[in-house]
Formats: C-alpha cells, sequence, structure tokens
C-alpha cells in the first residue's frame, strides 16, 4: 500500500462534505478532493451525482404521488419536489418509504398549505401506497361469520385487514383522484369543500384472484361504529353505541349489517370471543 | 436448503412478473433462464404483492439476492435494523448469493439513495473489511460485494480499484460480484485498462457477473442500465470467463425496461459469448 498523500481528510470528513454537496451545499465543498481527467473537469464529474441525487428522490415521490403531479403540473411538483428533499431527506434504508411526511409538508409550509385540499390529496395516496404492501391476513368470508353462535355474538371483538385506514376529507378529494387516475387529462375544475368532513376507508382486498386497493366514503354512523370496533369494543357494545344514532330496537340488526359489508370488503381477519 | 445457481439469469423487475412467474411456458434452449436476482430492498416490506410474487419466483427459480441499502463503506454504524430485516429475508429464501456494492449509501443517517464511491486508502480498505467481517458473522453467511461504476477518482486514493476490490475481499474473506459493464465505465471514466482490472482481481472469490448497459456523454459514461449490452463489454465479459471460468452471469435492466423476449435474446448473446470463451457451442 501506497503512503496517503498529505491531504488526504479523514473518511469520515469526506463523507460529511460528499454528502453536503450533493445536498447542494456550494461547489467549493468537494475543491481540490477528485481528479480531473482529461476528458471532463472535477466539477463535471461531481455533478453527475448531485444531479442523481434530487433526480432519483423527485422520481420515488413521483411513484407515491402520481395524482398529486397531475394536479400540480410537472414544474410545480418538481419545485414542492426540491423543497421536500432539502427540508426532509431520507433517513430510511429504502426509498419506498420517501415522502411519508409530504402531507404534512403540504399542509404546513407556503405557498401550499394555502390550498389545504393538496394535503388531502397526499394524505389519500400516501395511504393507497400504505395499502398495496400492508402486511397480509386472511379476510374472514361471510359463511363464518354466518356460523358463529347467537349467544357468542354480544361478547364478539374483531380483528381489521393491517391495511386498512380511515382519512378525513374536507374537500372533494378522492372523487377527483378517481377522476384523474382514470383519465390523466379529465377536467374536473379544483375540487370543492364538503358542508362537513368525510371519512373514507382505504383498503386492500386480498383475495384468490388477487390483491386490489379500494376506498370508499363511511357514513357518520358507520364511520363510529368502525372506530370503535377497531378500539376493540365487543358487539354489544357497538349495538349500544348506536343507539345515538338509530332506534334502539334496530340497532342489533344495522350493526349486524355494517359487520357484513365489512366482511364482504375483506376488512374483518377475526371474530373472537374475548 | 440453499439454492445454487449457475448459467445465465436476470434481474426480475415487475415488468416482467407476468411473464415469467404467471406459469406460461418458459424458453428453453439458448434463451432459458437459469435463474433470477431479485432486488432485495424491492421485498423488504411488511406483505402484499412483493411478497407474493417473490414467493412465485422462488417455487419457479434460485434465486440471488441483491442489495442497495448496506452501506458498507459509510462511517455510520451498520444499520442493524436494516441487516436483521435483510437475515429474515435471507433465511425465508435461501438464496445461492448475497451481494450488496462496495460503496456508500448515507451519511449522518441520511440515505442519499446512490451508490458513492469511497476513497481507495488504507483507512477505507481496513474499516470497510472489519464491517464486512461483522455482517457476515451476524448473517451467518458469506456476502459477495459487488465494484460500483464511479464518476470521479479522489484525488487522495492510493491505489488503483482492482487493488482496493481485492484488499477489501481478501481482508474480509467475503466474495466478490464482479460487474463487468462497471468496469468498462469506471475504465473509461478514469483512463485505465479494464483488462488490468480483471488481471487484478483473485478468481477464486468471483461468484458472480452482472452485464448491463449504460450511456455515453463523451467525457464521461454514466452507468444507467437503460440500454442494451454494447459490443466492448462483450468482449470484455469474454476476457472475463477465459480467465474466471463459468461464473453465473445476468443482464440488469432497472430502466426502459424491455418486453421480455428482448432480454432473453440478450441472455442468449451472453450464454454464446461466454460459451465461445470457453471454446464450446453455445447449449
Amino acid at each position: 500500500m501506497a503512503a496517503a498523500p498529505r491531504n488526504t481528510p479523514p473518511l469520515e470528513r469526506l463523507q460529511a462534505d460528499f454528502l453536503a454537496f450533493i445536498r447542494g451545499a456550494d461547489d467549493a465543498t468537494m475543491a481540490g478532493k477528485v481528479r480531473d481527467t482529461a476528458k471532463a473537469d472535477a466539477a463535471t464529474l461531481l455533478a453527475v451525482y448531485r444531479d442523481a441525487y434530487a433526480l432519483r428522490l423527485l422520481e420515488a415521490l413521483e411513484t407515491n404521488f402520481g395524482v398529486l403531479k397531475r394536479v400540480l403540473g410537472d414544474d410545480e411538483f418538481d419545485r414542492l419536489g426540491r423543497a421536500y428533499i432539502a427540508a426532509n431527506p431520507s433517513r430510511h434504508f429504502s426509498i419506498r418509504w420517501f415522502g411519508h411526511r409530504l402531507a404534512d409538508f403540504l399542509a404546513t409550509e407556503t405557498p401550499w398549505r394555502d390550498t389545504p385540499a393538496l394535503a388531502e390529496l397526499a394524505r389519500l395516496e400516501w395511504a393507497l401506497a400504505t395499502a398495496f404492501d400492508a402486511a397480509d391476513a386472511d379476510p374472514l368470508d361471510v359463511p363464518a361469520i354466518a356460523a358463529i353462535a347467537p349467544a357468542d355474538w354480544p361478547g364478539l371483538r374483531f380483528a381489521f385487514h393491517p391495511s386498512l385506514q380511515v382519512l378525513e376529507f374536507a374537500w372533494t378529494v378522492p372523487e377527483q383522484w378517481n377522476a384523474l387516475n382514470e383519465d390523466a387529462g379529465a377536467d374536473m375544475g379544483p375540487p370543492e369543500r364538503r358542508d362537513a368532513p368525510v371519512a373514507f376507508a382505504v383498503w386492500r382486498h386480498d383475495t384468490a384472484e388477487g390483491r386490489q386497493n379500494f376506498f370508499r366514503s363511511l357514513a357518520p354512523e358507520e364511520a363510529a361504529m368502525l372506530a370503535r370496533a377497531r378500539a376493540g369494543e365487543d358487539f354489544g357494545a357497538l349495538c349500544e353505541g348506536l343507539c345515538a344514532f338509530v332506534a334502539p330496537e334496530l340497532a342489533g340488526g344495522h350493526v349486524a349489517a355494517l359487520l357484513r359489508a365489512w366482511v364482504e370488503q375483506g376488512w374483518v381477519t377475526a371474530a373472537a370471543r374475548a | 436448503m440453499t439454492s445454487k445457481i449457475e448459467g445465465f439469469g436476470l434481474g426480475l423487475r415487475s415488468d416482467h412478473y407476468g411473464d415469467l412467474l404467471d406459469g406460461g411456458a418458459l424458453p428453453t434452449g439458448p434463451s432459458r433462464v437459469d435463474w433470477l436476482e431479485i432486488l432485495t430492498e424491492n421485498y423488504l416490506v411488511p406483505g402484499g404483492a412483493p411478497l407474493a410474487n417473490l414467493e412465485r419466483a422462488r417455487a419457479r427459480y434460485p434465486l440471488a439476492m441483491h442489495g442497495v441499502s448496506m452501506s458498507i463503506g459509510s462511517t455510520d454504524p451498520l444499520d442493524m435494523d436494516y441487516l436483521a430485516q435483510l437475515k429474515a429475508l435471507e433465511r425465508r429464501i435461501q438464496p445461492a448469493i448475497v451481494s450488496d456494492h462496495l460503496c456508500w449509501t448515507g451519511y449522518s443517517g441520511i440515505n442519499a439513495h446512490d451508490l458513492l464511491p469511497v476513497p481507495h486508502n488504507e483507512e477505507a480498505i481496513g474499516h470497510i473489511a472489519e464491517r464486512v467481517a461483522r455482517v457476515q458473522d451476524f448473517l451467518g453467511r458469506r456476502v459477495a460485494l459487488e465494484n460500483v461504476s464511479s464518476y470521479v477518482d479522489y484525488s487522495f486514493s492510493a491505489v488503483p480499484e482492482w487493488e482496493f476490490l481485492s484488499a477489501v475481499a481478501e481482508r474480509a474473506d467475503c466474495d466478490i460480484l464482479l460487474d463487468v459493464n462497471n468496469i468498462y465505465v469506471s475504465a473509461f471514466n478514469h483512463e485505465f485498462d479494464p483488462l488490468t482490472y480483471l488481471a487484478g482481481v483473485p478468481a477464486r472469490r468471483v461468484r458472480q457477473f452482472h452485464l448491463a448497459g449504460h450511456q455515453n456523454h463523451g467525457s464521461h459514461i454514466i452507468d444507467t442500465h437503460d440500454a442494451p449490452v454494447i459490443d466492448p463489454v462483450w468482449s470484455l465479459f469474454a476476457e472475463a470467463v477465459r480467465r474466471f471460468g463459468a461464473v453465473p452471469a445476468m443482464i440488469e435492466r432497472d430502466a426502459n425496461i424491455p418486453p421480455l423476449a428482448e432480454l432473453l435474446a440478450e441472455m442468449a448473446e451472453m450464454r454464446r459469448v461466454a460459451g465461445a470463451a470457453l471454446g464450446r457451442s453455445a447449449a
């Protein structure tokens, strides 16, 4: 091994400088550390890394937020992406998770916070990305639920598919997502503010035929019952809770109908007495 | 049981899940796929389609695991969470080879998601060899390190890249995944003779070859994996086969991904070039 030249920086110092450089620090950060070649100067060669850094992370954002990019347009999405990359560099080993704070970023940073539907759209797209590779669990089918003895029903508690998430939308963002996902050129105008926020469920339905992401709105009573069921309340408590929405004599049947819908959509993975 | 790979393979990409994994008839003869290499991080997810597709791949092919996140050259601590997930996946699919790159990918907890070059000097050799040894102890198996394409040559590197790669592999007692295209790219960018590189690598440690295409910008080449392998890289591959023997070899394509048939034709060419280099007809 040849002796190290006198100007050799420690490896850690070099990595600190190199990373600072590709994240946008002044060219002087890497001055003298890289050789010119006969074909290219050091600045040209170093720029390969700096350009690739931003482009790779922008591409990752585009993968997770494709409809947001269509809504903002290429230039504005690029501006947003570069601001986000500067403020929230990746700290995960996998680029798959890059963008996990983009919705919060849109909600708090100017100018994007002035258009609150953008943060809602990012939240929906992140939820869909999360549902795609959420953990697996076998959904219960309707016959399995129907086979449970009537005496066991009041004490039943339910487990839900790991992909199931509930988000609230104050704007007609899910409708906009549907239109733009089906037709990139769809022109439906900006999303409108709802009279009151509406809860939506986002989930992946695993069947023998394959896996597919879905989302749909929840009526207020269904959202309330789903929140209670996910918190571990039993069927009897759900029926009591529903009395706030319907006549007591109808509550049991109503909860049973909700539960049937949840099972048919693949949300429920276990039903058992505590 | 750990699988074994031999012959010629492809990097598995989602574009080809249908063609390769759905159970239809696969080509035989020169364009047959003997094994697949998976990108480790694509399957370090909780569940869903990626893991289902991985199971299908595993049922049909011997597998190799190729990662981009070990950051073996970084001065950050080893990411034990990553390594634990890597180990769990390794135990699950029993790959023939576990590989990553001789590079660093981040510093101070920030991941650049790029294969950044380390200086070729004694400090880096000692630092990396010690970390490779710890990774191999933790995984309970050997790993292979791949030479990366690089665009810069540090002014204070003390030895050529092939001496650096060899020194790390010898001191850590690990294997080498030799990317023939990366040798060509780095030789162009840093103005060395790629044949000198091949001659400087210890043959007994070379366990796998990568081949890919790149983009030549005149003043430098960028390793893009978005184009067919070019003729000078096929020639270099033939030299590598003559020197290192019938090492498992594969095509990597990560962008501008063509229909599978195009990659199968490239695989047949890889088989033909290797066969000719070894003095036998393609089989």
